[in-house]
């Protein structure tokens, strides 16, 4: 999973705060602003992961996907 | 839907490292299975790895192992929304599975067809994390 692009740096900033806020609301765990350093800014770090993944079909290619096994 | 059994993930300030969500997502235990011709694949226990933006998986042939930790399926980011919250859940929306270059000529051996190209786009993933 890469970046996204985004140019505008207002747009950066206010991703990033309602990113960090609806985080926090979620109870995940917040990182410490570091913005100072040269280090990447983590927004917000979750271990012991549960949850699903899905993946919808899009094309003709995948008409062979046949059966979720579970 | 792949249960999601274990792993950890970081989010990153997106455009300030790329990528931007980084981690370890497992799938043990579940999977998908292909099947043409009188022949099945089974591609089970995926791990993603969206540092690299590559998806592993064990794969079966007619029941029997044929490989471990095999790059099944490239990921593509770039189209990757920002996180968002729903209820008890977070959600990265957006990422392209992709066929791996590994994974498309084997395919092809195995079912005796050339249908499937490296690359080639399988679907769109969302990844839906709880947070409670």
């Amino acid at each position: 999973m890469q970046h996204l692009t985004t140019k505008n740096p207002t747009s950066k900033r206010l991703l990033a705060g309602a990113a960090t806020a609806t985080l926090l609301a979620f109870g995940l765990t917040a990182c410490s602003d570091d913005s100072a350093s040269s280090k990447p800014k983590r927004i917000a770090q979750i271990d012991h992961l549960t949850g699903r993944t899905t993946a919808v079909n899009s094309t003709r290619g995948s008409s062979m996907l046949s059966r979720v096994l579970s | 839907m792949l249960p999601i059994s274990a792993g950890n993930v970081t989010y990153l300030k997106p455009g300030t490292v790329s990528p931007y969500v980084q981690g370890n997502i497992q799938h043990v235990g579940s999977g998908l299975s292909l099947s043409a011709g009188g022949t099945e694949v089974e591609l089970t226990d995926f791990e993603i790895d969206p540092g690299t933006s590559k998806l592993y998986g064990n794969v079966a042939i007619n029941n029997e192992p044929a490989a471990d930790h095999a790059l099944l399926f490239q990921l593509d980011g770039s189209t990757l929304k920002p996180l968002r919250a729903a209820k008890k859940t977070a959600i990265l929306q957006g990422t392209k599975v992709e066929v791996s270059k590994d994974a498309a000529p084997l395919l092809n051996k195995t079912f005796k067809t050339d249908a499937v190209k490296p690359l080639q786009l399988v679907g769109i993933a969302t990844i839906t994390i709880n947070t409670k």
